[in-house]
Formats: C-alpha cells, sequence, structure tokens
C-alpha cells in the first residue's frame, strides 16, 4: 500500500509541474529559430508525413521489443488511417488478437480482445507493453501533435539533415518535447528524439531503412531505444503501406468499434 | 429457437447475394482458446442448498471458445462465436464419473453496411446495452451478467438491428426475435460521444412479456487532461422499467416460511463505477456499486434463507420454490452490492524473465444488505508463448442467513492451461 501511495504522489507532483512548464520553454524555443530555406514548416512537415504515409491508407506493423535481459517480445497488427483517426488491431500475439485502439485526433478508445467492450484510454497508456505507447502507435500527423519550428542544419547518421523542434500542442500527448531530423535530399525523416520536461533523453528512434515505390513508401522500420536503459529496445515496421480512395468517417467511432467489425479491408 | 435461427441464417445468405454487384473476396478470421481445467470445491455445508442434490467436489473440463469472423469487403460482416464444452464431474458421492457435452452457439450474426452510414444486423447477437463492467442492471435484453464470474462467455439473444453510425452520434433500433411472433421485442438507443470526453446513451424497450424499460448510461474520463491520471473513468448506469423481473418476497402460509411472490408497482435500478490506472505500478483498481429497487431487503433475505434452513420440514417445504429463485439469481438477490477489483496484468513490465510473466488478479463482491462476500484470487502465468496458467481461488463467506454464506461451495480451488490461437 506505501508503494502505491507514493507513486501516487509521485504521479501527482509531475503533474502539477506539466502544467506550468511548457509555457516557458515554448517562449525560449520561438525566440531562436532561424528561417527555414524551404519555406512554410508546416507544409514541409505534412509533405515528410505524406512520403511516410498517405493521409487515406491501410498498413501492416510488426514490432519486437527487445530487453537487456534477453528477453523479446512480439505483436503484429494492421491500421486504417484517416488522416487524423487512426484503427490498430492486433493480431499477434493470439491472446491479443482483436485488441483494438482507436484514435480519433484527440480521443483514444480501446477493444478489450475477448468481448465487444470499447473503454476510453490516453495517448500515454501503454495498451500493447514495450516501449511503444498509444500515441506511438498512432501518431502519423506532426502538425495534429505538435507545433514545428525548424531549428537549424544538423548531421544525422552522415547525411545532411533538418533538425525541427516539435512541441506538444496539449497536456494528453506522452512527450512535451520532441526533435526531428530530416534527410534533406529525401525529404526521409531519419530520427526523433523525445525529451522529459527536464531536458532529459527519455527516447529516440531511428529510422533504419525505407523501401520506395512510386516516390511512397511502401515500408519503413524504426528502431527505438530507451535512452535510460539503452539495451532495451524496439524494432518496428510498418509495410504493405497501401493508399485508399475512400475511407468512411464512421469507421472511426467507438460505436463502429463496438459492433465488432474489425475486418472492413482485406490484409 | 431453431426456426427463427434458420430463417435468419436464409436471410442473411439473401442480403450477402443482393449486396454482390461487385463481389470482394470473401475473406476469414478464426480467433480462440482451448481451456483445459480442474478444480476442487469443498462443500458448505452450513449451506441452505446442503444435501439438496448430490454435490461433487472435484471435476473438471475442457472447452473450446472460438470466434469465426468472416467478412467480403467492407460490406458483409459476420460472426460465430460458439463454445464447446465437455465436462467430467469426479469423486461423485455415488463413486460414478459423470460426463456431459454441450455445444453453445453465443453469437451467430450477418450483417450489411448500406452507403457507408446504415448497418443492419441480424442473428444472435450481443446487444450494446449498459456502461457497467460487473452487471447491468439495466439491460432488459441480453442475458444477465453473472457478478460472481467475469470471465463467463455471454451469450447474445436473436435479433434484427438496424443502426445508423455518423460521426457525432449513433441511432440503433432493433427487435427481440421469438418463435411467438406476438412476444416480439423493440428498444432503441441514442448515443453520443459529442461532449468532450464522455460517452452519453439513452435508451428504451419494450416486450408483451417484460413490460417496458426506459435506460440512461454515462462514462466520463474527467482527468483526461491530466498525464498519468487521463485513464482514471467514471460511469454510471440507470434504468426504471415497468414490472419488477425477479420474484418478490411474501410470507408464507406456515409461521417462519416465505414464497415468492408476483412483482409489483414500477422498479429502478442505478449503478455507478469508477476505474484508475495507478500510473508506474500500472495496477488498474475498480470499485462498482449498483442498486435494485426488486432486491430484498435484510430482513428479507434473512427470512428467506432463514426459512430454507429451518428445522421444520413442513416450513422448508413450503418454501422451498426460493432454491430455484435464488440459484438463479447471483449478485442480484439483494438490494445493493459493492464489488472491487484489483488487477496488475504482469507484475512488472520491463523485460524482466519471471516477474513480466506473473499477473495477479483480485475481486470481491461484497453484498451490503447482510454483509457477505464472495472473493475470487487469480494468478496468471504466461511463460509459454500464447499460452497462460492460470491458478484461481474462489471463497464465499457469510453469517447462516446470509446469501453468500449459503453458497453450495464455500471454497473452490482451480487450475486452467489456456492456448490461444
Amino acid at each position: 500500500m506505501n508503494r502505491i501511495l507514493l507513486s501516487a504522489i509521485v504521479a501527482m507532483a509531475s503533474t502539477c509541474v506539466a502544467f506550468a512548464a511548457p509555457a516557458a520553454e515554448g517562449a525560449q524555443g520561438a525566440a531562436t529559430a532561424p528561417a527555414f530555406p524551404e519555406g512554410d514548416v508546416a507544409a514541409y512537415i505534412d509533405s515528410v508525413d505524406a512520403v511516410m504515409l498517405p493521409l487515406d491508407c491501410k498498413a501492416r506493423m510488426a514490432i519486437v521489443d527487445h530487453y537487456s535481459t534477453g528477453d523479446d517480445r512480439s505483436s503484429e497488427g494492421f491500421f486504417v488511417r484517416k488522416n487524423d483517426r487512426v484503427v490498430w488491431v492486433a493480431v499477434e500475439p493470439a491472446s491479443q488478437k482483436n485488441f483494438a485502439l482507436l484514435r480519433d485526433v484527440d480521443d483514444f478508445y480501446e477493444r478489450f480482445a475477448t468481448t465487444n467492450k470499447v473503454v476510453k484510454t490516453s495517448a500515454t497508456a501503454n495498451a500493447r507493453g514495450g516501449e511503444t505507447s498509444n500515441l506511438d502507435l498512432t501518431r502519423f500527423n506532426t502538425n495534429l501533435d505538435y507545433s514545428v519550428s525548424y531549428m537549424g542544419s544538423a548531421e544525422q547518421g552522415g547525411k545532411a539533415c533538418y533538425l525541427f523542434e516539435l512541441r506538444a500542442k496539449n497536456r494528453k500527448l506522452a512527450y512535451s518535447l520532441v526533435r526531428l531530423w530530416v534527410d534533406e535530399a529525401t525529404r526521409t525523416p531519419l530520427r526523433r528524439a523525445f525529451y522529459a520536461l527536464s531536458g532529459k533523453m527519455l527516447k529516440y528512434y531511428d529510422v533504419t531503412s525505407v523501401e520506395f515505390a512510386g516516390g511512397q513508401a511502401r515500408s519503413v522500420s524504426m528502431k527505438y531505444v530507451d535512452a535510460l536503459s539503452p539495451e532495451d529496445t524496439s524494432e518496428a515496421r510498418i509495410y504493405d503501406i497501401t493508399s485508399l480512395s475512400k475511407v468512411p468517417d464512421q469507421f472511426f467511432t467507438k460505436e463502429y468499434l463496438e459492433s465488432g467489425r474489425l475486418y472492413p479491408y482485406q490484409f | 429457437m431453431r426456426k427463427i435461427l434458420s430463417i435468419m441464417a436464409l436471410a442473411a445468405a439473401g442480403a450477402w447475394a443482393l449486396a454482390a454487384d461487385e463481389p470482394s473476396p470473401l475473406s476469414f478470421a478464426l480467433a480462440g482458446s482451448l481451456d483445459s481445467s480442474a478444480s476442487y470445491s469443498r462443500e458448505n455445508e452450513g449451506s441452505a442448498f446442503e444435501g439438496l442434490t448430490a454435490y461433487s467436489d472435484s471435476s473438471a473440463y475442457e472447452e473450446i471458445d472460438g470466434k469465426l469472423s468472416f467478412s467480403r469487403g467492407y460490406e458483409g460482416l459476420g460472426l460465430l462465436d460458439f463454445s464447446y464444452r465437455d465436462s467430467g464431474t469426479l469423486d461423485h458421492p455415488g463413486g460414478s464419473i459423470l460426463e456431459s457435452a454441450a455445444f453453445t452457439v453465443n453469437e451467430f450474426y450477418s450483417d450489411l453496411n448500406i452507403g457507408d452510414i446504415f448497418y443492419l444486423r441480424l442473428g444472435k447477437q450481443r446487444l450494446s446495452w449498459g456502461s457497467g463492467f460487473v452487471f447491468n442492471p439495466s439491460d432488459p435484453v441480453n442475458p444477465p451478467k453473472n457478478p460472481t464470474n467475469q470471465g463467463a462467455v455471454l451469450e447474445g439473444v436473436p435479433a434484427l438491428k438496424a443502426e445508423i453510425i455518423a460521426k457525432s452520434f449513433s441511432l440503433m433500433a432493433f427487435s427481440v426475435l421469438f418463435d411467438d411472433l406476438s412476444e416480439l421485442g423493440y428498444g432503441a438507443k441514442l448515443s453520443t460521444s459529442a461532449i468532450p470526453n464522455s460517452d452519453l446513451s439513452a435508451s428504451g424497450y419494450w416486450s408483451p412479456s417484460q413490460s417496458w424499460t426506459g435506460a440512461l448510461n454515462a462514462s466520463m474520463a474527467p482527468l483526461y487532461e491530466l498525464p498519468g491520471w487521463d485513464a482514471v473513468q467514471l460511469w454510471f448506469e440507470g434504468s426504471v422499467y415497468g414490472k419488477g423481473r425477479f420474484q418478490a418476497y411474501e410470507d408464507g402460509p406456515l409461521p417462519g416460511s416465505s414464497v415468492p411472490s408476483s412483482p409489483t408497482g414500477t422498479q429502478w435500478a442505478a449503478l455507478g463505477g469508477t476505474s484508475v490506472q495507478v500510473p508506474v505500478l500500472k495496477t488498474t483498481a475498480l470499485a462498482e456499486y449498483y442498486h435494485l429497487s426488486e432486491g430484498m431487503s435484510t430482513m428479507e433475505l434473512g427470512s428467506v434463507y432463514k426459512a430454507l434452513r429451518s428445522s421444520v420440514a413442513a416450513v422448508v417445504s413450503s418454501s422451498s420454490a426460493w432454491y430455484g429463485e435464488l440459484a438463479g439469481r447471483p449478485g442480484r438477490q439483494a438490494s445493493d452490492y459493492l464489488f472491487l477489483s484489483l488487477a496488475q496484468p504482469t507484475i512488472t513490465d520491463s523485460g524482466d524473465p519471471v516477474f513480466d510473466k506473473i499477473g495477479l488478479t483480485l475481486t470481491c463482491l461484497l453484498n451490503l444488505v447482510d454483509a457477505s462476500t464472495y472473493t475470487a484470487g487469480d494468478l496468471s502465468l504466461t511463460f509459454i508463448k500464447d499460452t497462460s496458467i492460470d491458478l484461481t481461488v474462489d471463497w464465499a463467506e457469510g453469517g447462516p442467513y446470509s446469501e453468500f454464506g449459503n453458497t453450495p461451495s464455500s471454497l473452490s480451488l482451480g487450475i486452467q492451461a489456456k492456448v490461444f490461437f
């Protein structure tokens, strides 16, 4: 019981800090931002997102968590995206089959694996375990979640990159500050690093490979690293990325998820 | 029932055929589990049910629980949810081993998407109704949940459902089907998530045999803006209905006896619940309270159990109709209940080879009228991929004239191996 009380007090305290800090940090970031050589930052970021994943699309996703203890954990699923809305459905492990996560702009819902019960959840919750939060599974529209500032040129993995600073637009997000490195030549995001309010890096991911077809990514592989425990990593692969010409709005409602219609497209 | 299901199967096939202008390939997906379970129960020798029937103290079963979903493109979807259980009763007082098998279709339906906004579903289905976790006191249509067994597979009802799902609201209208057309039930539900961080629904149902029901359900996440505490949930479920669903208490003809009587008058039920996931620990705590206006009071419940335990054979005999009535309403005998649950899906979530594979759940249903309790614990081990081994313990506590002081078994120990596919 003491452990529970202590955790509760720590969490309440961190919540209070979260309310106080972002405004001051935002003012500091805006004052130091240089001019972006390619024009409008938001439009550029939209184009970077669009190369990786079309606004309306479906794709498969596979994630393997590697722990320093030598333990591995894998899961697979698929998702359907319509701009700011995503439904993610698990197909592996078998015990999680038909677990579903719905993101409707800023609202998150989860559907239990064995029943049609759908309950509200949050961006910071970690429905599938491992290093990936609910937001990590559904973060496809950078401008929706963050205010983006250009910070200058930087090198990442031996490539010339634009460096951007992303500040969370609301407190629901798991990380208030994110840094993004985008390859100047290919407009491919190479790294995202996620920071605590104190400025300490908590985790990052590197894009390890991208396969293109017709100017559009068909598969993207990423490696998440826990900055506090670098031997704990997650490898995520998004593949079979397919544009969709028509995705009904209704698919992204709680009621639709509750009805059990989880297989509206062929995978 | 077979006639109804046959008609529904034909209608569903016809509907799919009509929607086949541009046929998409049919695809199937199967999920489920294979359970092997064994348990030992200690007979509650102080129960009013003791000695009523031959009571086994150890048993085992094998069960397949499967969900076969089928879809054709985006237009058609169906589900067959079935269970097959082969049960064996060991250590029978007569020395024999009893074996029985049962195949149950929990849900079997087909539905059509018309214009991405209108959906028709026909078949045996669980109709979405009620925000309660352990019990839905406002639900007049689905077979009720058993508050003492949260893991039980839930069956649906044969129904035709039409649903409009729009971005900010959904409207559902349905008819519950019975062999006798004059018994058809009709219902509707309007729900919306338009108010930030909340879900609301208002629903109504009427059938000739059950009178009418009006219900209101709400759930909200009041701290959704607070990182770490954004998963805190509150929910409410309430209903008013024209006629009681259970037998009411009445004094019997003999002094000390009691008999079931027909319920009269408008009834109401309410449920309130909350859950929170403790940050860092990831322990989920859940509490739920519900009130049934037609539930029995302390005096009434005590009188029933006192009559069934009477040393006067004539009093027991004239009260014996209560045996069946009480057995059919666990967690619904009294007017007030409190359910508490603590769940730790895994002790750690950091790659620990042992503690990442161990989960714990503890639940307690408290009958607030007679202060009796039904407690269950579960230790879940997931060391093998797609497999879990669960060690369970259930025990009931209460005075001689209380609900859980009269359960058939006072202690039950079980082991269950489950393979997911």
